[in-house]
């Protein structure tokens, strides 16, 4: 079965932010990132030895669009000016080597924390700055 | 809720930014409440749509492309031929009744598009209950999914026949010959028949949209009608064979290649190869197309 993974922000992630997060995995050493994480309509992919996750790069999306997409324990910060909000997604696909999920989970985690967000599983939210 | 639905078919790819302008200019023109506000290809939708940007807008269709308008009352969905045996490429466009939404203008849109996007077929009809698929008469213009209703008019339904006349139809070139020529389509028992260009006509079942929910007798007995003038054969519900328009697809048009390692059946290396024996080049395979686009 795939999984998502969801970080939402009110600052924008750096791509270095998120190849610093990436390198703080250690099952992810080696990965390659094919993709611009600052191009909001790109894909980006993450791979390597036991490795493969699908990211849509930070997007500024209107607070609003977001209502109702966790569950209610679930706490977003709050929206900018333009009231919007920076989401992330990581996708892992079914089939994907085991680790993935892990890595995802924990470098949305990492971004989350650096960036006073909140990371999301999902159908298995877990609060405010999980991850 | 969404309660108005348009669609238009074409066989244009609609991938040309000048497809993008022109539909974006008939909303403006008559459904100005309904004009983008954010777009993307995942939801939600990421981009602020600002027509001094129009291909950044428009070249999301590389995947997909989603709108909805500022309010969250209206939604438009492109969907290209890009598969190996696509025939048609669709625009959707739908919202919610309104004050700000006139429905004489959304059929100027629809009758307009024919023409303008070289339409085989498009549809403007209001959700009733009794159009749904499960109304009984054998016609399905809609689904429902939770309560919401949605269009269920698709490019591989109808490749079988059409799923019922519509409020508002445009019938193009493929339609007309399938129905017998633009002479049976001339003379359609309808309220309005207007003929857009050569083989390509606008119908209109009664005098107003919300007849559909108003004047249910009115609109049911000049949708039977029609469909009987046109052929019952070519509309679902009928219990013989369907008839349909056999369209051509992308692999066939030249307008698809197969990805690396994609193990091609024999129906489709024969159409690529038709195509190549024909003069057509096929675009890159997938993969490379985005590669090589510019920044």
């Amino acid at each position: 079965m795939s999984r998502e993974f969801h970080l939402v922000t009110r600052e924008r992630p750096a791509g270095e932010a998120f190849r610093d997060a990436l390198g703080l995995c250690g099952d992810a050493a080696g990965a390659e990132v094919d993709g611009d994480f600052g191009d909001p309509n790109a894909y980006l992919n993450v791979s390597g030895s036991g490795l493969w996750i699908e990211i849509e790069p930070p997007g500024h999306v209107e607070a609003a669009d977001l209502d109702g997409s966790y569950d209610e324990d679930t706490i977003l910060p709050e929206p900018d000016g333009d009231l919007c909000l920076w989401l992330t997604v990581a996708h892992v696909p079914a089939g994907a080597p085991d680790g993935s999920a892990g890595v995802a989970r924990r470098v949305l985690g990492e971004l989350a924390a650096r960036y006073d967000g909140v990371a999301i599983e999902p159908g298995a939210e877990t609060g405010p700055g999980a991850g | 809720m969404p309660s108005v639905f348009v669609k238009l078919f074409t066989r244009r790819v609609l991938t040309d930014p000048a497809d993008g302008r022109t539909l974006i200019r008939l909303i403006g023109e008559h459904a100005p409440s309904w004009l983008p506000h954010r777009f993307g290809w995942s939801v939600p939708l990421r981009n602020v749509f600002d027509p001094d940007r129009f291909e950044e807008f428009w070249t999301g269709l590389e995947y997909n492309l989603d709108w909805r308008n500022a309010k969250r009352t209206a939604a438009g969905h492109v969907t290209t031929r890009v598969g190996p045996r696509d025939t048609l490429s669709s625009v959707e466009l739908n919202g919610e009744r309104s004050r700000a939404l006139d429905p004489a203008a959304l059929a100027s849109l629809v009758r307009e598009a024919g023409p303008a996007l070289d339409l085989a077929y498009g549809l403007l009809h209001m959700f009733h209950p009794d159009d749904l698929f499960t109304g009984g008469h054998g016609g399905h213009l809609f689904g429902e999914n939770q309560g919401t209703p949605f269009l269920a008019v698709t490019e591989r339904g109808l490749k079988e026949c059409l799923p019922d006349v519509a409020w508002a139809n445009v019938f193009g070139p493929p339609y007309v010959e399938l129905f017998g020529g633009a002479g049976r389509v001339r003379s359609a028992p309808a309220a309005v028949v207007t003929e857009l260009g050569p083989d390509r006509f606008y119908l209109q079942l009664t005098g107003d949209l919300t007849d559909v929910a108003d004047d249910r007798a009115a609109l049911v007995a000049a949708r039977d009608a029609v469909k009987e003038h046109l052929g019952a054969d070519c509309f679902a519900g009928y219990p013989g064979p369907l008839r349909a328009p056999r369209l051509p697809m992308a692999a066939q048009e030249g307008l698809w290649s197969p990805p690396a390692g994609f193990d091609v059946p024999d129906d489709l290396r024969e159409m690529l190869d038709q195509a190549v024996r024909e003069g057509k080049t096929p675009p890159p395979p997938a993969g490379v197309i985005e590669k090589g686009r510019p920044g």
